[in-house]
């Protein structure tokens, strides 16, 4: 005698026994797919299906073509394409051959397209021609972007301005540096408000909360179907808010709202240099939120930080 | 459509008696073949062959409470189809979490002796031994192992937490297990 046995005798109980506990209606719903058969004659051919009317069979031939399809067709030619007409691969390789911006140290980019070094040949002129528009050498505008690296892009307004809190209804925007390798890894760096005065999140108590509980109450993260429809920054979104959610699901890391709960600290994040690291800068407008989101990896992250540190802290 | 309704037509042979059927009772068949297979396509066609089971049984058959007889119908199909598919690879399955513990109502849980003997009074033990529980406390038991519903799930349709129905599942199968005992089963 085994437990199957038993589990088997169970369906001998009382009818009476088996109406009682009859789940209710609410329960039924949750599990039906509206399919009914009406007839008997369908009822045989449903119940002794030929394998290829079996729809696992079929749903599974469906998927093996689709990937084959996407795997030779697609994706070869799957590019993220900047509103400004840079190309950037979709799949993230700075581990392997991307380059990035390591503390003090200038951009290495070993594996990178020649597109690519030809795009960042291209900005460091552009960048030659702002600082001497601005009044300084060329040597020392580069001296100033080669040595920011992704973390200290971010803590630069931290470092720079340090201000009070004056509350969340002034806050225009908000940057937000997401860790895609380290399961918690959430956290927003700074924000400023509509006067342009940029506040560090890490001693300010609306970082982690007020963001936080924004986010979810928005949704914007948890479905990517709520992205806002006007982008302020248009030049700058290269890569939608539901890209970012799907390279988090690509990543297989823990759904976004719980990352943005984690708790850790700006010393932490800034430590580890080897993380590939996604900034993410909301712009909080009476009635939308625009956004814009770029890899440490990205050629043009320098342009971001100008961009940044234009917004929130003067021209360099 | 009153049950006795649905019943007749199915004497009078005619297939509106299988709508009929599918109207009131589809997704409570559904929800049982899905406890058990937890597969879609599985559950839909284990739903199907019920309704044919059910066109090929009545007549001769005239069941009294309609829903309990096409719940044990659904229920058989579905642990056949589950065993056919499963024969192979056990373990791990929602199935098998509920055979496991009701494996802990037994004393030798291996032991072969006086099997069909035994197999044919348990049904009767085990109506017996529900009769004597209080109606929330069959009502546990009857859905986590006729069922096969979640704990889960359970806790939500009686409004009770989690942990108060695997205690409440607990405390029943141990009582289960002394009252097999104390009838002989599987000594």
């Amino acid at each position: 005698m085994k437990g199957q046995d038993l589990f088997e005798a169970m369906g001998k109980i009382s009818d009476r026994y088996i109406e009682e506990a009859a789940p209710d209606e609410k329960t039924l719903a949750k599990n039906d797919s509206g399919k009914n058969v009406i007839n008997i004659s369908e009822a045989k051919r449903s119940s002794r299906r030929k394998w290829y009317q079996n729809p696992r069979v079929l749903g599974g031939l469906a998927t093996a073509v689709a990937l084959i399809l996407l795997t030779v067709i697609v994706l070869p030619k799957v590019n993220l394409i900047t509103s400004n007409g840079a190309q950037y691969a979709s799949a993230p390789s700075h581990t392997k051959e991307g380059g990035s911006y390591n503390s003090g140290a200038e951009y290495k980019n070993s594996g990178v397209a020649k597109e690519e070094q030809d795009r960042q040949k291209s900005e460091d002129n552009v960048a030659t021609e702002k600082a001497t528009m601005a009044g300084n050498t060329k040597e020392e505008y580069e001296e100033e972007i080669k040595g920011i690296n992704f973390g200290q892009y971010a803590a630069f307004p931290i470092l720079s301005n340090t201000y009070g809190n004056t509350g969340t209804k002034h806050v225009s925007s908000i940057a937000c540096v997401v860790d895609l390798k380290k399961e918690k890894s959430v956290m927003n760096v700074s924000y400023t408000t509509t006067l342009g005065q940029t506040y560090s999140a890490k001693s300010s108590s609306f970082s982690k909360q007020t963001l936080s509980s924004f986010l979810k109450s928005t949704d914007v993260f948890a479905t990517g179907t709520n992205a806002p429809t006007a982008i302020n920054w248009s030049s700058h979104s290269d890569i939608s808010l539901s890209d970012l959610v799907g390279e988090y699901q690509i990543y297989g890391s823990a759904p976004v709202s719980e990352r943005l709960t984690a708790d850790l600290t700006l010393e932490e994040f800034l430590t580890d240099d080897d993380e590939e690291v996604i900034i993410l800068v909301m712009d909080f407008q009476e009635d939308s939120l625009s956004y814009l989101v770029k890899r440490s990896t990205d050629p043009d992250v320098q342009e971001l930080f100008e961009w940044y540190h234009d917004k929130c802290l003067g021209p360099p | 459509m009153e049950d006795s309704n649905i019943i007749a037509l199915f004497w009078e042979r005619s297939e509106e008696a299988i709508a009929q059927t599918a109207s009131k009772y589809g997704r409570y068949c559904k929800y049982i073949a899905d406890s058990i297979l937890h597969s879609e396509e599985d559950a839909e066609e284990c739903v199907n062959d019920t309704y044919l089971r059910l066109w090929n049984s009545i007549p001769p058959e005239k069941p009294i409470l309609f829903k309990a007889y096409i719940a044990k119908v659904v229920r058989n199909l579905a642990l056949n189809r589950y065993e056919a598919s499963h024969a192979q690879k056990r373990g791990g399955g929602a199935v098998e979490a509920v055979v496991d513990e009701l494996d802990f109502c037994l004393s030798d849980p291996s032991q072969d002796g006086e099997e069909m003997e035994n197999r044919e009074a348990l049904a009767d033990l085990l109506d017996r031994f529900l009769g004597d529980l209080k109606p929330e406390v069959r009502k546990v038991f009857v859905r986590r192992y006729f069922y096969a519903a979640s704990v889960e799930e359970i806790a939500e349709s009686y409004g009770m937490s989690v942990s108060k129905v695997k205690m409440t599942l607990l405390r029943t199968r141990e009582k289960l297990k002394k009252y097999l005992e104390k009838e002989g089963i599987s000594l």
